[in-house]
């Protein structure tokens, strides 16, 4: 029994959302009443067993947890965000709006229920107004990757690339190591055309991370793309790109064949047709 | 002559003394049980004075926040482009400058000696002092009451020898430069007690207590630096002028420019030929 | 089979070390009795017997190794190691944001389990 709460565990920790599977684990710790063995974390299991209930729609045991949460923390701002939260996936938005407003008016460095705020903006399709509330909230809570990261996703929904490569700039201050942002920001670039930021930041993706394949397609891809155009096309046309800084042509040649080289490897213990389907772009 | 001297030293560390049974009793218990308690007392009398933490006004936390963006820009600036670095460093600039993220920006002339009107400041003040004087008063009235009564008083015998260099530390209140180190003295016992009762107090009470004293101590000996504690107001707007200057002079370097070497040298594509770029 | 014989090796090399501060703590109580006797009988040089500090640095070097040798699994120290541990659907996900008027009530049946929670 202890093993489905430590998968609980894992699955909190990694922070991904995967409901399903969590209801799937909690049901029997629920139904023998053995969720109490989390000891100290049990509160955060029924926290996490209610977003994910919140999440399959089954707002009846949401609600059923949610008591149990309320007789424990009572008067608690983060259950009270429950609440909202409940109302939100039942379809009262409105509820939820005016009890995240009363948790604001109360205290106005409430973190969680401005990041509600926003949310429901964005559940309701008002992005515009959704990225004026978070550049608010972050003009407050600079140092929030979060909120950063949130703002980078909205602006890449209204296609603003320019400023979510601004936001990831921010996350990337914030955790500087963290190679998924690294990549997040050369994709940026690449879409944006500043090819030779693009293959630096793809180029770092591999140094942090040994052997990761997104970052060496990345490499590959803008590597060639350069090549390709210092080679072959007319100034004219590379006048859309950005290629100030773009290393001398006999180190990018080295470094397209490094990630054929690298992404042959990753792919040789995969089957017949994944192979080929890689060797086959690899060759284009 | 030498085996003399031998016996001569072995009376003196068997030195034959025996305690009274009523001074373990009635002194080393209730000075040990006394000290629990009042360690236990000042933890609730903490909790019920403290009371609900000071709310924190948005215009302060923006005002921490914007420092804190200022000092990791400074801190991470390589791991972004020139052109990134460039853009935010003028904008910080300028906004430290005008003082955008001044909590008062009418105030921004005054010195720091107005913050103290500020009734909030007051109050978070008052709260430390409260803290310090609950620390402070309860110990000296303990001292001074052990003083009082058991000046002299040796309280327990150590079941293991000790070097001459704690005598110090164990028979403080006692003259006797003869007696073995084995004997503690009442003093001695209060201070043993003082600083090793951390351990009881975090099993009773949990790991966050404020029933030990010692850290007031170490308050109290602070007290006349007096520096810049927590809690206690700060004029925003020299930090950020200081910041400001800090940004302005900084020379920014992207981590990546020699990237494409570093990542040929780590795949094995090409030897070490410099000493690496990174610093 | 391997991972009994390894079981088997740490609980050796915690029982020698036990053993060589067992050792040490011996070396350190001879080397007291020894200044006090020496002190008693009026010798004037005080440097310690040869073979006390044979023990005790013996003792040491053995218990350095069984503490090493006796240790539990190390675990790797890399950043890269670590980052391997999360996926990037974890770091790119932004639980204060999520939204919770989707389309998951209807992607699965609902199974009423509401009253088990309560008690």
């Amino acid at each position: 029994m202890s093993s489905s709460l430590a998968l609980l565990a894992e699955i909190r920790q990694s922070s991904e959302r995967r409901p399903f599977e969590v209801l799937k684990l909690a049901e029997p710790l629920l139904n023998k009443g053995t969720i109490s063995q989390a000891g100290d974390d049990v509160w955060l299991v029924y926290e996490q067993v209610f977003l994910a209930a919140i999440d399959e729609g089954q707002i009846e045991l949401a609600k059923a947890i949610l008591i149990t949460l309320q007789k424990r923390f009572s008067g608690s701002q983060r259950v009270k965000r429950l609440y909202g939260l409940v109302n939100e996936a039942a379809g009262h938005p409105g509820e939820s709006k005016k009890l995240y407003d009363e948790i604001i008016e109360k205290d106005e460095t409430n973190v969680l229920a401005s990041k509600r705020i926003v949310a429901m903006l964005k559940a309701q399709g008002r992005y515009a107004q959704a990225i004026k509330e978070l550049v608010s909230y972050l003009d407050v809570y600079a140092n929030d990757f979060e909120g950063w990261l949130e703002l980078a996703h909205l602006y890449l929904g209204q296609h603003m690339y320019a400023q979510a490569a601004f936001c990831i700039e921010e996350v990337i201050l914030l955790q500087p190591a963290n190679h998924y942002y690294h990549l997040c920001y050369a994709e940026i670039n690449y879409t944006m055309g500043r090819l030779d930021i693009a293959l630096k930041e793809y180029l770092r993706v591999v140094e942090l991370s040994t052997d990761n394949v997104r970052g060496f397609y990345g490499v590959k891809l803008t590597a060639d793309r350069i090549l390709d155009l210092v080679k072959n096309r007319p100034k004219k046309d590379q006048l859309h790109f950005s290629l100030d800084n773009v290393p001398q042509q006999g180190t990018l040649e080295r470094l397209s064949q490094l990630a054929t080289e690298r992404l042959v490897n990753a792919y040789s213990e995969a089957n017949a047709a994944c192979r080929t389907v890689n060797e086959q772009w690899l060759k284009e | 002559m030498s085996s003399g001297l031998v016996e001569s030293s072995t009376t003196t560390t068997d030195q034959a003394m025996f305690l009274d049974p009523a001074i373990r009793d009635w002194v080393l218990f209730p000075i040990t049980v006394i000290m629990v308690l009042v360690g236990v007392f000042r933890h609730q009398l903490t909790i019920l004075m403290t009371g609900e933490p000071p709310k924190a006004d948005i215009k302060d936390l923006r005002q921490a926040k914007a420092l804190m963006r200022g000092q990791v820009l400074a801190q991470n600036k390589s791991y972004i482009p020139a052109s990134a670095f460039v853009e935010r460093k003028k904008y910080l600039c300028d906004a430290y400058e005008n003082g955008t993220y001044l909590k008062n920006k009418a105030s921004k002339e005054q010195n720091a000696a107005n913050l103290m009107t500020d009734p909030k400041n007051m109050e978070v003040m008052m709260d430390g002092m409260k803290k310090q004087m609950m620390g402070i008063v309860p110990q000296t009235l303990i001292m001074g009451w052990i003083q009082f009564f058991f000046s002299g008083f040796i309280l327990i015998k150590l079941p293991f020898p000790l070097g001459v260099r704690f005598k110090q530390m164990l028979q403080s209140g006692i003259m006797t430069p003869n007696m073995d180190v084995k004997w503690v003295s009442s003093l001695s016992w209060y201070f043993i007690n003082l600083f090793g009762l951390r351990g009881v107090f975090s099993l009773i009470l949990g790991g966050e207590n404020s029933a030990d004293g010692t850290r007031d101590m170490a308050a109290m000996s602070n007290m006349g630096a007096m520096g810049q504690q927590p809690g206690q107001p700060q004029d925003y707007n020299k930090l950020f002028l200081g910041m400001k200057d800090n940004l302005s002079i900084i020379y920014h370097e992207w981590d990546l420019d020699s990237i494409e070497q570093r990542v040929l040298v780590k795949y094995g594509k090409q030897p070490r030929l410099f000493k690496s770029a990174r610093k | 089979m391997a991972v009994s014989n390894d079981s088997g090796l740490k609980t050796i090399a915690k029982g020698v070390a036990l053993l060589a501060f067992v050792c040490m703590l011996h070396a350190g109580y001879s080397a007291r009795e020894f200044l006090l006797y020496s002190k008693s009988i009026g010798r004037q040089d005080l440097t310690l017997p040869v073979e006390i500090v044979f023990e005790c640095l013996a003792a040491l070097a053995v218990m350095i190794a069984g503490v090493v040798l006796g240790v539990g699994e190390l675990k790797p120290i890399s950043y890269e190691a670590e980052m391997k541990r999360y996926s990037i659907d974890g770091m790119f996900s932004r639980p204060s944001f999520q939204i919770y008027n989707h389309r998951g009530r209807f992607l699965r049946p609902i199974q009423p389990s509401a009253s088990v929670a309560e008690k």
